[in-house]
Parts: structure tokens; sequence; C-alpha cells
């Protein structure tokens, strides 16, 4: 595991985009959805993955100490804070980053004992504080600046690249609301178009535009925030049609170099990430035919000449008639994709692969997530080493956090709790992992839970 | 139930399974079905289904305002659809 190289504090917020965004910026219709923010807020843990022998994992909520233990069981040696990083943390209208909390004095103690002077930061992406952060722990972090980051990150400058690569995007962009009339009128003429926030995120941000209607509809919305002096920038796409979705991750070296460190297949329900797998060998052959691979190093190459290093993942897509549309968005941060390939470079070791999926999970009673583990183990679905299949728990809180906030469970009448269950199926083959997500499927059936996905 | 409610409701289903895009879905809803809790729409699916029912029975709905007890049955938000067509006559 990475010998020889300064052990790392790992930590970041997955919500890195909403940090990104315009606060002056004209809004997307959408809905309060506080359980999407505790869940989000608990992703944290997912980072596990790219943990290394001594590494630390400062998470938001808190490592429940029965999910350490049963990492430790799979053989992650890292450390963790057992308690969430301030009482603040757990409002779930808290938009603190990780990097917020744990500048104030209460996180200090648990901070400092994970992060002694020295280690490096590892950061989810660069958002605001991160270097403070750093700065005030003593910290290398070596990361891009703020500004650069958001830039690249936002989806006008993805929209860009094409203009720079001599390709023709799919998209176009509007700095208004009636720009948006204009263009959505002419696009529905051929079929449903997208609206994409310019730091949207899969399952927020984006607007599937089928009729006039409902066009117009937005168009008042957007109306209204402008005459309150919001300013507007969106992009638009007609909707593809598309046969698959995939993500290329590559990181560039402080001094430009690219390392190009692994293709996922990208699993969606609708627009909301569900899942990613390994890319098979058929498809990399393709895309290495195709040009993909090369046009990416050129990409690299462009985010580090605008100020750009670390972590990158580039959305691409493959339309039914073939054709691949190479950049969908740049995501300059780490990604699941990422954590996917570390998951497969720990599986691999067992001769196994894995597919990181996540089931949005309704529930009636509070859930103890050390006897939920017990349970999986008792009917054999929990990977340990020396299964030959299984699957591994990812995150606690994001499945239990909500039951366990409550102060009387049962759930009030009528209501249940809400998770999302994100668990990597670790098995030889598709087949397998197949059976094994229909074993656990029927696990949650037969416990009452309800599976959204 | 009066005939105007039953039509209502059938609408109410039929923008649900068409957001969820799951057909199958239809068998499963009724009049008491609870939209948040069993249906489980994420937020992107809760906005188109809002924008639908704007759509389907042109009226309009404050998004951020928007009471969530109204969906706690397809019934409840049959009645909430029903004042507000009330409103417009």
């Amino acid at each position: 595991m990475n010998k020889g190289r300064a052990s790392a504090l790992v930590a970041g917020s997955f919500d890195a985009e909403q940090f990104w965004r315009d606060p002056g910026a004209s809004r997307l219709p959408t809905m309060p959805d506080k359980e999407r923010e505790f869940i989000v807020g608990a992703m944290d843990e997912l980072l596990f993955a790219l943990c290394a022998e001594g590494d630390a994992l400062l998470v938001r909520y808190g490592l429940p100490v029965a999910q350490h233990a049963y990492l430790y069981r799979l053989g992650y040696r890292f450390e963790a804070n057992r308690t969430p990083l301030t009482s603040l943390a757990l409002a779930p209208s808290s938009p603190r980053s990780v990097f917020a909390l744990g500048l104030a004095a209460e996180a200090a103690p648990a901070v400092e004992r994970l992060a002694p002077q020295g280690r490096r930061l590892s950061a989810y992406a660069v958002i605001p504080q991160l270097a403070e952060f750093a700065a005030r722990y003593g910290l290398a972090a070596d990361a891009p600046a703020y500004a650069a980051a958001r830039a690249v990150n936002s989806k006008i400058y993805s929209h860009h690249l094409y203009e720079r690569f001599g390709l023709i995007s799919p998209g176009q962009i509007v700095a208004s609301a009636e720009e948006l009339r204009q263009a959505g009128e002419q696009l529905l003429a051929e079929g449903p178009f997208l609206i994409k926030d310019p730091y949207g995120v899969s399952g927020k941000g984006n607007l599937l535009i089928a009729a006039p209607s409902l066009l117009q509809r937005v168009v008042k919305h957007l109306l209204a925030q402008e005459q309150q002096g919001a300013s507007t920038c969106f992009l638009l796409e007609p909707l593809l049609d598309k046969q698959t979705d995939f993500s290329c991750q590559f990181r560039i070296e402080a001094d430009g170099r690219w390392t190009r460190l692994s293709v996922q297949r990208i699993i969606n329900d609708a627009f909301a990430y569900l899942g990613s797998t390994q890319a098979e060998p058929a498809l990399l052959a393709e895309l290495e035919q195709a040009g993909y691979f090369a046009l990416m190093e050129r990409l690299a190459g462009e985010l580090f000449k605008d100020g750009y290093r670390g972590h990158v993942c580039v959305d691409s897509m493959q339309l039914a008639d073939g054709m691949i549309v190479p950049i969908v968005e740049v995501n300059a941060r780490q990604s699941m994709g990422l954590i996917n390939a570390g998951l497969d470079g720990y599986l691999s070791d067992f001769g196994l692969t894995g597919n990181l999926i996540s089931l949005s999970l309704g529930y009636e009673q509070r859930l103890d997530y050390a006897a939920w583990l017990a349970e999986l183990e008792r009917e054999g679905l929990l990977f340990l080493p020396g299964r030959s299949s299984g699957l591994i728990p990812l995150a606690a809180n994001a499945l239990c956090l909500a039951s366990q906030l409550a102060e009387a469970p049962p759930a009030p009448a009528g209501k249940l709790y809400k998770g999302r269950s994100y668990v990597c199926l670790a098995a030889r083959t598709v087949a397998e992992r197949a059976l094994l997500l229909a074993n656990y499927r029927q696990f949650l059936h037969s416990r009452r839970f309800t599976v959204y996905n | 139930m009066n005939e105007t409610k039953l039509v209502l409701i059938e609408e109410i289903k039929k923008v649900l399974v068409e957001v969820r895009k799951n057909p199958e879905l239809t068998a499963n809803l009724s009049a008491s079905t609870d939209i948040v809790n069993e249906i489980g729409l994420d937020s992107l699916q809760m906005i188109s289904f809002i924008l639908s029912l704007e759509d389907s029975f042109s009226i309009e709905i404050d998004f951020e305002q928007f009471d969530f007890d109204h969906l706690s049955s397809i019934g409840k938000l049959g009645d909430y659809i029903a004042g507000r067509l009330a409103e417009h006559e």
C-alpha cells in the first residue's frame, strides 16, 4: 500500500459543487431535501477506500466502531474520529464543509490527534477553507488554487474545451431566462433537452424539458429570480440517445504528467448515480481506437495549463449509434469511480472485482449498525477475506444516521427513516455480482425495508 | 369519493408512473399510497413530478413553499389540487 510516502489525512465533503456555485446565480426549480443533505454529509466515510496503511480518515459524523472494526477485519489499517466533529454537524441545514467544521475549536482535539504535523492532506475536492485547514494543522496540502479548481469544475469550462480541441460541443450556453426561452423553443422543435446548472450534480441541478409548457414554467421561475438581481447561466444539451455512461479517472502530477487510473462504467437511475463498475477490456480497446485516451491526455494538459493538478474524473458517454461523446463534464476532484477503483485494487488480491452500488432505503425501526453487520454475516452475505464473494458495506451513517438522530424509535406513524446503503458487490463474475445483489434485495425486503431504486 | 376526485387521482397516478418511468408501478398505486415514503422520489424526480402536475392541471405550485404533507397520500394530493383548481374557478 504505497510504501515510502508520507501518511495522509483523508477528508472531504462530497457536496463540493455547492461550495463552487455562484450564490448570486439563478437556480432551476428545486425542492428542499433534508434527507439527501444528511446522506451526502455522511458519504465521506466512503473515502476509507483511498486510505493506505497508517493514514487517518476524518469524517463529519464520526466513524462507528462497528464499521471501523469490520474494515479492520478486511485488512484496512487507518485511524478515524469516532464522534461527530461538532454537535452542529448533525443539523441537516448545516452547509459547512468538513474543513470548516475541522477549524472550529470543538473539533481541534480530534483533528490534532489524527493529523500530527507533517502529514499530507488528501482532499476529495478543493473547496473553501481547505488551505486554511491545512495551514492550521501543519498539513502538506499540495492542492491547486481554489479559483483554478472552481473554474475547471464548471460545466461551462467543459463546454469550452470542445472549442479548444476543434470539436463541436453538443451543448450551448444561455445567459438569461429570455435566451433560455428562445434556444429552448428551437431545441424542443427537435426533441427533449436538458438544462444543466454549471455546478449541478447527479440527481440535482439538471432538468429535462420535454414540453413547451415546462419550458415556459422554468423561464418564468428564472425571470422572477433575475428581477431580484440574480444572474443566469446554464448549459443546454439535446437529450442524446445514450447507450452507455462511463468515466475516466486520472491524476495530474505537480509537474504536469498525467497518470491514467481507471475507466468505470456508470450505472444511472434516470439522472441519478446508482453505481460504478470497472470497464471491460472490449470497451477500453474501443476507446483506445477512437482516440479517447489521447484526448484525455490533451485534456489533462489543458487542466494543468489552467492551474489544476490532482485527481480528475471525466464523465463521458457512448450513444446508441456508437458515437463517443468524450466530455460530458469534467470533475476535477476525487470521485465515486476512483473509490470503486480503490476497492478493485483491494479485491484484486483475492482475484475478485467489485461493483459499487447505492440503494435508497426506507425503514420503520431504529437501525443498530453493529447488529446489521452481524445479520449480514449470519446470512452469509458479508464479504470477509477468504470468501469467494460477498458485499462490503461502505458507509454506516448514510444508512443509519436518520434513525439515530430521531429521539424516539419507532418512526412516527406513517413515516419511514430514509437512508442509503452503499455496498461493494465483490465476486469473480458479473453473474455472481448480479446474484449477490438479488440476494441483498431479498434480504432487505424480508426485513421490511422499502427499496426505492 | 366523487367522480372529480377519482379523475384527479387517476391523473396523478399517470404522472407518477411517467416520472418514475415504471409502468409496473400502476398496479401498486392507490388513493392511500404515500408518495414520499412508498414511491421514494428523489429530488430530481420530485421536481419533475411537481412540474408535470402543474402542466397536467394548469396550476402553479410554489416549489420552495410546497407542504410535503400534501404528498402523504395520492388522495391528499388530489384534495390539494382540487382546492387549487377551485381557486381558479
